[in-house]
Order: C-alpha cells, then sequence, then structure tokens
C-alpha cells in the first residue's frame, strides 16, 4: 500500500483526536472477527480441494483437519488481540494527553500576548507564595539540630497571667531541677559575648550553661568532651567548647586543638570539645549572630538570688509527656515556692514554650502575614486569569462546538481546556520558582534578625514539590470553572449564524460578575490595608522620641575576665574610657549605661510614701538604667527639674548599696506625684525587706523604651556604679558624621585594653530603627501587594465589561436607534459596574474586619478599619472601577447603530 | 530444520511471514498457500497456527490489517506490512544469513580433518 493511504489515515486519525473519539483500528468485535477469518480460511481450502476432486464432505473435512484445533486457535487469536488492545488503550491515554499539550501550546503561542499577561500574572502570585514557604519550611518545618528536637522546652517565669517570657532564677532553677517529674533533664544558661583574642579583639556570641544542657541538647561533641558538674567551680571553669563553625573560622579546623589554651577577655582557656557540624545553640536571645561556644556556668543558691531574674532554662521532657502535663507540673512547683517564698515568689510563676517557637519567635506573625497577603494576591491573580479564560471561552464557542458535533464528549473538551490551564499554571510556576530564586536576599532582610535558621532558607526539593502542587491546585482553581462553562456549549445555537446561546451566556456572566466582585474585595482588602499602614507608619515618624538621636554613636562593648571581676574594675574602666573620649576633638560628650533608649526590659517595683510591701498587690513596673554622669546630655535628653547625676553620686555605692541618688522621668513623677515636685522625694524598693531606697534629684523627660509604637513606662537612673553589668553601651555625641568616628573610637579602647572590641556598633537612629523596622516592611509589602493588587482587579474589572458590553452590543444598537443618547448608554452600562463594586465593598469591608483582628498589632494610633481611611480606600476602587468600566461603555455606546444591528 | 525448537520456529515463522508479505498484502489463505509453496512442503505448518502469529505480528506494529475482496470475490482479511515491519524483515534476514554462513562455515567439510 502506498504512502498516500498513511497520510491520509494519519488524517483519519487524528481528525478522530479533534473530535475527542477513540481511534478503532477495526470495526468488528474481536470475537467475530477471528471467528469470521477462520470460516473463510476453511471454506477456501474446501474450495480448493473440491477442484482437486475431493467430495464435498470430505474436502470439508480434510481442510478442518489440516487447519487444526480451531477452539485453541481462536483462543491464541484472542489473547493476542487483548494484548494490543490493552496497550493501544494506554497509548491512547498518553497520545491523547500529549495531543492536549501540543494543543494548549499552539493556543498558548498563537496569542503571545495573551499567554504572557496570564503567565506573568500568575507568577506574581505563586512566586511569593513559594518564597514564604520556602521560609516557612527551613524555619518550621525543617529538623531541627537535636534529636527528638520536640521534646525540648524553653521553662519561662512570669507573673501569674502574663506569657511576657520573663527569664528564671537560679534558686528557682535549681528547685525545678531537684523536683519535677515531667523532665528528662534541664540546664541553666544565659547569653555571653566574649573577647576572643588569637590575634586581634574579637567579640564572639555564646553561651554559659550547666553541664546538664549536654542531656537536654542530645548532643554529644564530635571531638574531645563536654564538660563535668565538677568544672562549673570558679577555679576550674576555664574550660571551652566550640561549635563546628568558630573552630573551622578561627582555627582553620585544627584538630589538635583540644587541651589547647585559647584566650578569652585576657584569660585563658582550655579547649576541651567540639561540636559536630550542624549543630547550632539555639537561644530566645539571638540577635542576630550566631552563638559559638559554650563555657560552664555555677549555679548559686544563694537565696538573696531568687528574685534576680536573668537565667535562661532549657528542658527535655520525658519521652511522651506532653507540654500542657509538663506545665502543669512546674506550675504546682511554683504553687510550693510561692508559699515557701511569698517575697520573691509570691506572684510568679512557670510556663514552657516549644523550642520551634523560640527559635521562630518575633517573626512567626509576620511570616503569616506574609503568607496570607501572598496568598491574596494569589487568589486574585487566580480570580484575574479566570476571568480571562471565561472571556476567552466565549471567543472559542465555535471551537468547542464543532468538536462537540465532532463527537467529543463533554468531558473529553473540560479535559482538553484544563489541560491548557494546567500548561499556563506550570509555566508560571517556574517562573513563580525564579521569582522566588531572586527574592531570597530580600525575604532574608525583611524577616527579624532575632530568628534563627534562616541560613536554611532556599529553594530545595520540598520547595519545588511545594511550588508544583500549588501550580497544580492553581490551574485547577482558575481553569475548571470556565472549562466547564466553555464546554457548555449548545452546539445548534452556535453553529446558527453565530447567535448568542442565552444559556450559556448568562452562566459564563454570572460568573464572571462573581469573580469580579471577589477581586475587587480584595483589592480593597489591600488598599484599605495600605492606606491604614501608610497613615500608621507616619503616626509613628510623628511620636516624641524623647531624645535627639542625630549625631549619636552607639556601641556595646563586654568587660569580661578576672580583670574586670569587681565591679570596682568596671567602673574606673568607663570612667577612664569617656575621660579619654571626651578629649577627643569631634567628640562633644560621651556616657556609658547598661541600656540605650529602646532597650527596654530590666526593671523593678517600687514603693513610695507610706505603701509596704504586699506580696499580692501588683504594682506596675518601672524601667532602671544604671548610667554615667552626662548621659542625658548625650542623648540629648531634657533635664526638666533638679540636676543631673554627678560622680560624687556613686562613689559610695560601690561599697553600699541601701542608699542612692537617682533622676527619674517625667511619667513616674507625674504618676506618682501629679502637680507637685518630685524632688527631694524618697521610693524603696518593693520587696522586704526592702533593699534600697533612693532620693530623687532630677527629673528629666521621658524617653520610650520599647519603640514610638508604645507608651512610655516610669524610669528610674541610678548612677552606674549602682549595677555595673558586664556588657555596657557606649554612646558618643560626635560634631558630625557618627559613623566616621568608629576607628577612634576603637582606637581609644584599644588603647586602654586589646583584648576589647567594640560591637553592634551604629547610630541611635539605628536603635530606633530597629524597633520600627518589622511595622515598616509590613507597610511596605502590604503597599506593594495594594498596588499589585489593585493593578490586577482593574484589569479584570476591564476585561469583564469589555465582555460584557460586547455581549449587549445589539441590546446597546437597539436603544441607540430609538433615540438614546451616548451618555444614557453609558450610564447603563457603568450601572453594572457600581453593583458590582457595592457588593464588593460590603465584603471587602467584612474581610479588612477580620483581618484587622488578627494583626491588630502591627499598626500604631489608628484601629485597622478607620471609617475615614475605609472611605477612601472605597473611594479609590469606586474612582478606578468607574474608569475601568467607562472606557468599554463608551467605546461601545459610541457604536453606529445600524453597524451593531447588522453584525449580529 | 529442527522444528521442535519453539524459539527458533517462532523467529523462522515470523521471517516467513513478513517475507510473503514484502510483495504486497495478501490474505490469511494466500499467505498460507504461498509458504506451502514456496518450501515445497518442507516446513510444516499447521494452517490454523497462522493466525496467532499475524495477530502477535500486528500487535508489534509490523502489521497492518484491512478487510476486502479477494480475487474470488470473497471478503477476507489483508494483510500488509508497515514501515516499521519491513525494516524488521530486512534485519532479520540479514541476521538469518549471518547466522547461516556462520553455520556454513562450522560445518564445512573441507574445513573438518
Amino acid at each position: 500500500m502506498g504512502n498516500g493511504q498513511n497520510t491520509e489515515d494519519g488524517k483519519q486519525r487524528r481528525l478522530a483526536h479533534i473530535a475527542g473519539r477513540r481511534p478503532r483500528v477495526t470495526d468488528l468485535p474481536p470475537e467475530r472477527d477471528v471467528e469470521r477469518e477462520i470460516e473463510i480460511h476453511v471454506a477456501q481450502l474446501t474450495d480448493e480441494l473440491m477442484a482437486e476432486g475431493w467430495s464435498p464432505e470430505d474436502a470439508r473435512r480434510e481442510a478442518l483437519e489440516r487447519f487444526g484445533d480451531r477452539h485453541e486457535i481462536e483462543t491464541a487469536c484472542r489473547a493476542e488481540t487483548r494484548r494490543k488492545d490493552r496497550r493501544l488503550h494506554l497509548g491512547n491515554v498518553l497520545s491523547t494527553l500529549v495531543f492536549d499539550l501540543r494543543f494548549g501550546l499552539r493556543q498558548l503561542i498563537r496569542n503571545p500576548g495573551l499567554s504572557l499577561v496570564i503567565v506573568l500574572t500568575l507568577a506574581i502570585g505563586i512566586g511569593p507564595t513559594v518564597a514564604i514557604f520556602s521560609a516557612v519550611k527551613a524555619l518550621i518545618f525543617d529538623p531541627f539540630p537535636y534529636p527528638e528536637a520536640d521534646r525540648l522546652v524553653e521553662v519561662w517565669s512570669d507573673a501569674i497571667g502574663n506569657r511576657w517570657g520573663n527569664p528564671a532564677s537560679m534558686p528557682d532553677y535549681a528547685d525545678l531541677r531537684e523536683q519535677n517529674t515531667t523532665f528528662e533533664e534541664m540546664g541553666l544558661y544565659t547569653t555571653v559575648s566574649v573577647n576572643f583574642s588569637a590575634q586581634q579583639a574579637d567579640l564572639i556570641n555564646g553561651i554559659a550553661g550547666t553541664a546538664s544542657l549536654l542531656e537536654v541538647f542530645g548532643v554529644q561533641p564530635a571531638l574531645g568532651r563536654w564538660f563535668t558538674v565538677s568544672e562549673e567551680a570558679p577555679g576550674r571553669d576555664q574550660v571551652i567548647i566550640l561549635t563546628n563553625g568558630l573552630w573551622r573560622r578561627r582555627f582553620d579546623a585544627d584538630p589538635d586543638l583540644i587541651g589547647r589554651t585559647v584566650r578569652i577577655n585576657g584569660d585563658g582557656y582550655e579547649v576541651i570539645g567540639i561540636m559536630p557540624a550542624g549543630f547550632e545553640i539555639l537561644s530566645p536571645w539571638y540577635r542576630g549572630q550566631a552563638l559559638e561556644f559554650i563555657v560552664p556556668i555555677a549555679v548559686d543558691r544563694d537565696e538573696s538570688r531568687r528574685d534576680s531574674h536573668s537565667w535562661l532554662i532549657a528542658g527535655r521532657l520525658l519521652p511522651g509527656v506532653s507540654v500542657a502535663a509538663a506545665e502543669a507540673d512546674v506550675q504546682a512547683i511554683a504553687a510550693r515556692l510561692a508559699e515557701l517564698y511569698p517575697g520573691s515568689n509570691a506572684r510568679d510563676t512557670f510556663w514552657l514554650q516549644p523550642f520551634a517557637q523560640v527559635a521562630a519567635r518575633g517573626g512567626l506573625q509576620q511570616l503569616s502575614l506574609f503568607f496570607y497577603i501572598s496568598a491574596l494576591v494569589l487568589l486574585a491573580a487566580c480570580t484575574n486569569v479566570a476571568g480571562i479564560l471565561l472571556a476567552r471561552g466565549a471567543g472559542r464557542r465555535s471551537e468547542v462546538a464543532i468538536r462537540t458535533s465532532l463527537g467529543a464528549s463533554r468531558r473529553r473538551i473540560v479535559g482538553q481546556l484544563l489541560v491548557e490551564s494546567l500548561l499556563f499554571a506550570v509555566i508560571a510556576g517556574g517562573a513563580g520558582i525564579v521569582l522566588a530564586l531572586w527574592s531570597r536576599d530580600l525575604l532574608l532582610t525583611l524577616l527579624p534578625d532575632t530568628m534563627q535558621r534562616t541560613a536554611g532558607i532556599g529553594i530545595d526539593s520540598g520547595v519545588l514539590f511545594f511550588a508544583l502542587g500549588l501550580s497544580v491546585l492553581t490551574g485547577l482553581f482558575f481553569g475548571l470553572g470556565p472549562a466547564r462553562i466553555a464546554s457548555r456549549t449548545e452546539v445548534a445555537s452556535v453553529l446558527r449564524e453565530g447567535a448568542l446561546s442565552r444559556t450559556s451566556g448568562r452562566v459564563r456572566n454570572r460568573a464572571l460578575r462573581r469573580l469580579t466582585v471577589a477581586q475587587l474585595a480584595i483589592a480593597l482588602m489591600l488598599a484599605n490595608g495600605a492606606i491604614i499602614l501608610v497613615q500608621s507608619r507616619s503616626n509613628l515618624d510623628r511620636v516624641p522620641l524623647g531624645y535627639d538621636e542625630d549625631e549619636v554613636l552607639t556601641a556595646e562593648v563586654w568587660l569580661g575576665g578576672e580583670r574586670y571581676a569587681e565591679d570596682s574594675a568596671k567602673v574606673a574602666f568607663c570612667e577612664e574610657l569617656i575621660a579619654r573620649l571626651e578629649e577627643r576633638p569631634g567628640i562633644q560628650r560621651a556616657a556609658v549605661t547598661n541600656k540605650l533608649p529602646m532597650q527596654g526590659g530590666t526593671s523593678c517595683t517600687i514603693l513610695v510614701g507610706d505603701e509596704v510591701y504586699e506580696p499580692e498587690t501588683q504594682r506596675s513596673h518601672i524601667e532602671v538604667s544604671y548610667v554615667t554622669p552626662g548621659y542625658f546630655e548625650t542623648l540629648g535628653i531634657d533635664l526638666l527639674a533638679g540636676r543631673d547625676l554627678q560622680r560624687d553620686d556613686g562613689l559610695t555605692l560601690l561599697s553600699d548599696r541601701t542608699r542612692a541618688n537617682v533622676v527619674v522621668n517625667r511619667v513616674l513623677a507625674e504618676g506618682y506625684w501629679p502637680g507637685e515636685n518630685a524632688i527631694g522625694r524618697v521610693v524603696r524598693y518593693n520587696g522586704d525587706p526592702s533593699r534600697w531606697s533612693a532620693v530623687i534629684v532630677g527629673v528629666v523627660e521621658g524617653t520610650r523604651q520599647w519603640g514610638p509604637q508604645y507608651g512610655i513606662s516610669g524610669e528610674m537612673y541610678f548612677p552606674y556604679p549602682f549595677n555595673p553589668w558586664m556588657r555596657f553601651q557606649l554612646a558618643v555625641r560626635t560634631n558630625g558624621d557618627p559613623m566616621a568616628l568608629v576607628p577612634e573610637v576603637q582606637a581609644v579602647l584599644g588603647d586602654l585594653d586589646p583584648d576589647l572590641a567594640l560591637s553592634q556598633v551604629g547610630t541611635m537612629g539605628d536603635v530606633t530603627a530597629e524597633r520600627t523596622r518589622n511595622l515598616h516592611i509590613v507597610a511596605l509589602l502590604v503597599n506593594l501587594f495594594g498596588i499589585i493588587a489593585l493593578t490586577l482587579a482593574m484589569i479584570g474589572v476591564y476585561g469583564v465589561m469589555s465582555y460584557s458590553v460586547a455581549r449587549r452590543r445589539h441590546e446597546l444598537g437597539i436603544r441607540s436607534a430609538l433615540g438614546a443618547g451616548r451618555e444614557y448608554l453609558v450610564r447603563l452600562v457603568v450601572r453594572q459596574a457600581v453593583q458590582l463594586v457595592a457588593v464588593a465593598i460590603g465584603l471587602g469591608t467584612l474581610a479588612t474586619i477580620a483581618g484587622g483582628i488578627i494583626f491588630r498589632s502591627l499598626v500604631f494610633g489608628i484601629g485597622m478599619l478607620h471609617w475615614l481611611y475605609a472611605l477612601v480606600g472605597a473611594g479609590i476602587v469606586v474612582v478606578l472601577t468607574l474608569a475601568a468600566a467607562s472606557l468599554p461603555a463608551w467605546r461601545a455606546a459610541g457604536v453606529d447603530p445600524v453597524e451593531a444591528l447588522r453584525t449580529d | 530444520m529442527d522444528t521442535n525448537n519453539g524459539e527458533l520456529l517462532r523467529g523462522t515463522l515470523d521471517i516467513l511471514l513478513l517475507r510473503t508479505m514484502s510483495g504486497g498484502a495478501k490474505h490469511g489463505y494466500e499467505i498460507s498457500k504461498w509458504i506451502r509453496h514456496r518450501t515445497a512442503d518442507a516446513i510444516q505448518v499447521g494452517e490454523g497456527s497462522l493466525y496467532p502469529a499475524l495477530r502477535r505480528l500486528e500487535r508489534k506494529g509490523w502489521l497492518e490489517s484491512e478487510w476486502g475482496l479477494s480475487d474470488t470475490n470473497r471478503e477476507v482479511k489483508f494483510y500488509r506490512l508497515t514501515r516499521s515491519g519491513r525494516r524488521q524483515l530486512a534485519r532479520q534476514v540479514e541476521a538469518w544469513n549471518s547466522y547461516v554462513a556462520a553455520m556454513a562455515c562450522v560445518l564445512d567439510p573441507a574445513e573438518a580433518e
């Protein structure tokens, strides 16, 4: 047979594909096919034998004889046919899919502009969602660097009813560890920074903890050993365990380092162990810098330290114990301690936080907000694409009708259209992954730096799988509806001169209207959020901070080591440092404090007048700072009454801390003595016995302790010698660019002690900005996504109105012919858009209220739903919608009525 | 020829059938007649065993079939080689020839001592 017939055959098969029919090889059922063929063969043989002279009966018998076992042959034939059919069926499914894909690809290429719009729209939705998922996966779902990490918890010691994350005291830890029945082990630790001098001073962060942390973490050192309980004692505690990262970075992974001595804070420490690669110390006090070593700490059970809450407790639960059960256990212990030590523990209890939450601290709410926003944008993108496909489906009605009339089932047509949608979605998913790869660094800067394990964020197989799944779901989501509606086309009505099918048109129109309402509602929600966050931000920028952040350099210094063990040594060092700095040109004033404004968190409660200590009474927390003279001048904090602290105020404090002179802020003064002079008043420590009393010598303006979005607490400033911390904050007021003076300040520090280094170097402006960073990032993202969603919605409205106007051309033509003016016609069309907008505003407002309740803490100085801004948001949406609707309306109304009536 | 060897028989039957149709489409009876004639009855193939073999070759895509009218005006099923069937025949003929040549070498009495 010739080639011509082959191509003819191929053409037929392709036609069968287009019609959606399964191609058949033969038209007879296989059983009958075989029987007939055999019957004919026997008949032919019989004829031949008869021609040779056999009698008919003999010929027939001989023919059957020569043919062989007929039944067996038939069975063998049928078996072969069945095997062929099976293969043909699978081949059919595959070839149908390949065909659909090729057909879809052709459709996609035929209209490159539209395809690009669809793919980009979807990619804008998929990309951010994938990027944020990659962060969620790395931070929450990926395994922690400890075996059975779900048994690890942080133990906090807060006032009953609070879950602020207050650290614990050493005696409380000792009692908890002895009395609990639900923990396998507990360890006490705190974060420390040391001046690590191998070649030059360098500040390294790590933890000081108990030997029991080994069982808590459950990870053995890869080299050397962990320290023992006996090494927790002073004198024997100069041993250090390094993480793999520090060992590689500073010691080139030298395997002989074990047993050698390194200089830390000027003292010698023996390296006894190296942790394995991948081990990471997670801590709620992480501040963006890896914790890279462990040194021993001694637990001091002295009762006077029971209200000194400065220690973290990590615990490993016994296998099978739930967090709730363990919490009940530690709270029962807390109740006993409250009875035994009412002076310190009456109002306190313990609570537990799983490690997964500790490591993602500060970022979970933000991540979930990002996730919701990107999901909203994805939803907007989906509805937009669904709208485009619906409208395009209308244009492809004749194609669908022809295929239906050629015998394609509805299922087959839906399948074909879905394959096209999935093709779009998967291409967009690929683009989304590229987008997510690009935005990784951006995402990292957007996350708060208290979040740990961010290095693990990236595109791995899990994320790829998520992206693929998301793309397929997206494709089904936006493709199924339009495909089902498109497949409803009634053949007769389409083929009849292109007249519009009423039913399918109505269904399509209703679906389009709903999509538009959904889009507008999403856009309104994001527009509203954007406006509110802009307002919230400008509110924040207008908040008086109470200090002058310009031209102030800030840095942190750790006075570790034996040299500075005595408080007098710390004070002497600070005084010398300040004196030398102030000699320098370019430096106006310098001061030392335990914490700068915006670094709140050290507080106590006080008694005034004739108040006495009552364990049950909740008194307001007063922030406590320890500052050197000149602190207020350095930071530009106004002195309102009395005088600044002087060197003399601190002199006696090193030996006697029961009496002190203090400066208080305006909030404290006005809170306790409204309208009266606070100078000369006495405040006392709220405890029994009262540890100290203080005389107020000055009142200063209040500074924000937590950020502009929070109120100002009362604050007391003690002279620095009252409690010199190992870590202090240095503030330097300069005559110009503060950062230009960093080398000079470092040089002065190095002259005093070459083992010391500056860390957290920045300006006071940076310290302020850090507090509002998250709010600004959220505002930026919501604005950006709001604009995207609004643009998508406007494109959607424009498309829907164009389609709807095209459908009404005939009607508008008649109206025009009957004398309706152009403006009347435009109003007629726009009225439809107004109805959609009205419904959308209702829904969008409800959604905004719901969203506002969830994310209340992210705005400042304004409710999430402020009537004025809601009105502005709605106004923007209405104006843009009307604009998007008017253009097609105006164009349609301008069409010559004769023309409109003729073409229809 | 050891016709008891199933594998060899199947291969032989395949090549025979494919060769039968290299001249053009044939129906089942024609095929069996042709084999009988060309092998001078040296290969005894049960007439009926043709049909499962034809179907197997069809499944492999080497043959196509179609109902049509015979010279004697009977409705019969015609089998013809597909393009891949033609290629398969060429391959099998080549393999067969080299096999025969190899066997001939081994069995050549001149070589035997």
